[in-house]
């Protein structure tokens, strides 16, 4: 592009960040028939949501990491999860991309064992797809319903996310959801599959769910599970923190919770037995270049690797923006927390692991949620394998994430990683890092519509 | 079975006339193959204008039979080639319009005639067709029933019976971890077991019973509302050898029952086995239920009324029978 090609337009619209947040109002905004600019100062789309392969995952580490979302990354090559890192990551220098990884690594005077155990690794680069924040979809959600009615479902790809696992008490059992699952299941005792089935069908009947959150609505939910469903132990663990997603130490009302178990039951069954599905070639990046793809088909423009230098009112009804190539005019400005200037690092903050291992642990061809409960926290783990294309076959990736910063749910983390391995595999690469949620101040937000980091959920609704 | 009916809408005026000009037709055609019938016509042609009304109406089973009449006519019925060719024929025809009306007992009728009559019959074809129908719908007693009819006649040629039981065991096994409320495969197991259980020496009866029973006790905790786990529980009571043993199954069930009922204690289904249970305790074993127990059935049949209101009836008449054979007051 010519240096100044930019200066002088116009646009009803301009959308700084390519995640998932911001794809899905840039395409809104182009169908509306309003003039989008789509920007990203990354040369990849997808922002927080973006996927890479091995080496490009390292070059984000490196290069385009924004230091308020992500303070340092730690990588273990091979070893024990309890090891010290390898090497860390911490300073940001944007101008040793497309460089050859290990030349990258050149300074952290690796031992030939870890390099040769990398160039392994690398000569399958490009088979590996790894999510910076991993997320799965409900069957019958309103991300789901929104890829029907785009049509992106025709070709963003699938696959179900078979099992479910509860890991406590140093072991890992298997949680079925289908009734038919239920059925053959040896993980549940037979009480115990009475239990469940009877809190599955009360909250998927509609008549008998209204009546429940009518009598019960405002009680505690874990104190309704106790009482009237008379769940405890691995059940009660399981419907709490592996169907309704609640934290360790979180008191949620009964309604809100079987609001969550309804939505889970809800779907159950339209695609599979299971709940949710998992996006191949690496979920969430593909859905949200899907929606930048919807955009540009309906007019809108897309340039990658853009830097913004200002983003300043200009009048009542228009911004003022600076990029690389020319000043341009908007009317509204849609942007992802970290182009804010006043960006600032919230409390929350997630913890995350990612795990790339030797073997299948829980399965060869499958895909899976998992939790981890233990008196300090709840990790929410997603495994995947190469049936998403995500990862060589033969490997697979265990994603662990829990809300807490590194140095607290370290510890947590690693326990949650191995009792779900269960000594079936052993890891190759594993990153540490944090996520930081930010916030943007009032002022400079006034009339900026600021989307929202990705959060700890497991889902991306 | 638990599927939302479609709503019907009004068939717009083209439609009507549409399907007066089918109905025209049809009517046409079949007074013309009637015709023919009642004049004894077994040729090429007959047979031809038989198949093209069978196409529109699988249930004539008076076409069918004269079809049938017309190819035992022909003069290549005689030729074990020639039959062999004209039932392909007919079997791919079959085949083509099994999905008009997949519950036709007239048309399986007809394939089984036709299998039954071919020279050289392929059975395992058959069974890899009658799989396919039940994927597509596990619970048609047409293709259940033909299902028996084909292994029948496998087991007929196989060397190996006995190998030939046990794959269809395992295949209701496989019908019921998919759907556990799959009566047909729940009954075609229940004809299966008998055979099973005669192959085996007593350790082997016995183990092969205690599976049956982990296997039917999940269906019942999964789904205590399906009577049909609980007939299965009662049949494998049934079978057993001695009384002894039933009483023992009895005590098993009226435990498991509580069980159900300390969860939820106005369920139906339970409730009423419960009663049943203890009445044929006392049937097998006279004196082995306590007062306490009796009265407490005729108290959960007093209750029953409430819960099950349409079947007051029936609980008045038990709970008469049942006061009465245990000398109580009702």
């Amino acid at each position: 592009m010519a240096p100044n090609e930019l200066d002088g337009m116009q646009f009803d619209v301009v959308v700084f960040g390519t995640g998932l947040e911001e794809s899905i109002i840039a395409s809104e905004a182009a169908a509306g028939d309003k003039s989008v600019l789509h920007v990203d100062r990354n040369p990849y789309y997808g922002g927080s949501n973006a996927c890479f392969s091995l080496s490009k995952m390292l070059e984000w580490a490196f290069c385009h990491r924004n230091c308020s979302q992500t303070p340092s990354v730690e990588v273990l090559v091979g070893g024990q999860l309890t090891d010290a890192p390898t090497f860390v990551i911490s300073d940001v220098s944007s101008d040793q991309c497309d460089m050859d990884t290990l030349q990258r690594l050149a300074p952290f005077e690796l031992s030939p064992e870890c390099t040769k155990k990398l160039q392994e690794m690398l000569k399958n680069d490009r088979d590996y797809m790894i999510e910076l924040v991993p997320k799965v979809v409900f069957c019958r959600g309103e991300l789901t319903e929104m890829l029907i009615s785009c049509e992106i479902g025709e070709y963003v790809q699938f696959k179900g996310v078979a099992h479910s696992y509860l890991a406590r008490n140093g072991t890992i059992e298997r949680i079925p959801e289908s009734k038919e699952d239920i059925f053959a299941s040896n993980s549940l005792s037979l009480i115990e599959k009475r239990k469940l089935m009877r809190l599955m069908t009360m909250v998927s009947d509609n008549t008998l769910y209204a009546h429940l959150l009518d009598k019960y609505g405002d009680s505690q939910f874990t104190q309704l599970l106790q009482d009237k469903f008379k769940l405890s132990g691995m059940l009660l663990d399981a419907v709490l923190y592996l169907i309704a997603r609640v934290n360790r130490g979180d008191t949620i009302s009964a309604r809100e919770g079987c609001e969550r178990v309804h939505k889970y039951v809800k779907s159950i069954g339209r695609y599979g037995r299971m709940a949710y599905l998992c996006g191949m070639y690496g979920g969430g990046s593909e859905i949200s270049q899907s929606f930048c793809r919807l955009c540009a088909v309906s007019g809108g423009t897309y340039i990658l690797n853009e830097k913004v230098a200002a983003i300043e009112p200009a009048s009542e009804n228009e911004f003022s923006v600076v990029l690389d190539h020319g000043t341009v005019r908007a009317k509204q400005i849609v942007m992802s927390p970290d182009y804010a200037s006043t960006a600032v690092p919230k409390d929350q903050i997630v913890s995350r692991a990612i795990c790339i291992l030797d073997n299948t642990c829980l399965g060869a061809d499958t895909t899976a949620l998992a939790s981890y409960v233990d008196d300090s926290g709840v990790v929410s783990l997603l495994y995947v394998t190469h049936s998403t294309m995500t990862v060589p076959s033969g490997q697979s990736i265990l994603y662990a994430w829990v809300e807490g910063s590194l140095e607290e749910t370290r510890s947590l983390l690693t326990s949650a990683i191995q009792t779900t391995i269960d000594s079936k595999a052993s890891p190759l690469l594993s990153i540490f890092m944090e996520t930081h949620e930010l916030d943007v101040s009032k002022t400079e937000s006034r009339g900026i519509v600021v989307t929202r980091a990705p959060d700890a959920t497991v889902d991306l609704d | 079975h638990g599927r939302r009916r479609q709503q019907e809408r009004k068939p717009t005026q083209d439609e009507l006339q549409q399907a007066k000009q089918r109905v025209d037709r049809f009517r046409a055609l079949n007074s013309h193959v009637m015709d023919l019938k009642a004049k004894s016509v077994f040729t090429k042609d007959s047979l031809d204008a038989t198949k093209r009304l069978l196409e529109q109406n699988t249930e004539l089973h008076t076409v069918w039979n004269y079809r049938r009449t017309i190819f035992t006519s022909l003069d290549e019925w005689q030729s074990q080639d020639a039959r062999q060719q004209m039932l392909d024929g007919e079997l791919k025809f079959l085949l083509d319009i099994i999905t008009k009306n997949i519950k036709s007992y007239w048309m399986w009728n007809h394939r089984m005639w036709a299998l039954s009559s071919l020279p050289r019959p392929e059975w395992q074809r058959e069974l890899a067709l009658v799989a396919k129908l039940l994927a597509l719908d596990a619970r048609n007693y047409h293709g259940w029933d033909y299902r028996r009819f084909v292994v029948a006649q496998l087991k007929d040629a196989a060397t190996d019976k006995y190998a030939v039981d046990i794959q269809e065991f395992a295949f209701t096994t496989e019908q019921i971890n998919h759907d556990c409320a799959n009566h047909s495969a729940w009954h075609n197991r229940s004809k299966l077991l008998p055979e099973i259980l005669t192959q085996r020496d007593e350790d082997g009866q016995l183990q092969a019973l205690q599976t049956e029973n982990d296997l039917i006790l999940n269906a019942i905790y999964t789904d205590p509302d399906d009577q049909n786990a609980w007939l299965y529980y009662d049949w494998l009571l049934d079978i057993q050898k001695s009384d002894a043993d039933r009483c023992r199954l009895l005590r098993n069930k009226i435990a498991m029952i509580r069980e159900l009922l300390e969860l939820e204690e106005d369920s139906k289904r339970p409730l009423i086995e419960l009663v049943s249970a203890y009445a044929e305790l006392e049937r097998l074993q006279s004196g082995s239920v306590l007062e306490t127990e009796k009265k407490e059935c005729l108290e959960t049949l007093r209750r029953l009324e409430g819960i099950d209101p349409y079947r007051v009836g029936r609980y008045t008449d038990m709970s008469r029978t049942l006061s009465k054979q245990w000398a109580l007051a009702a």
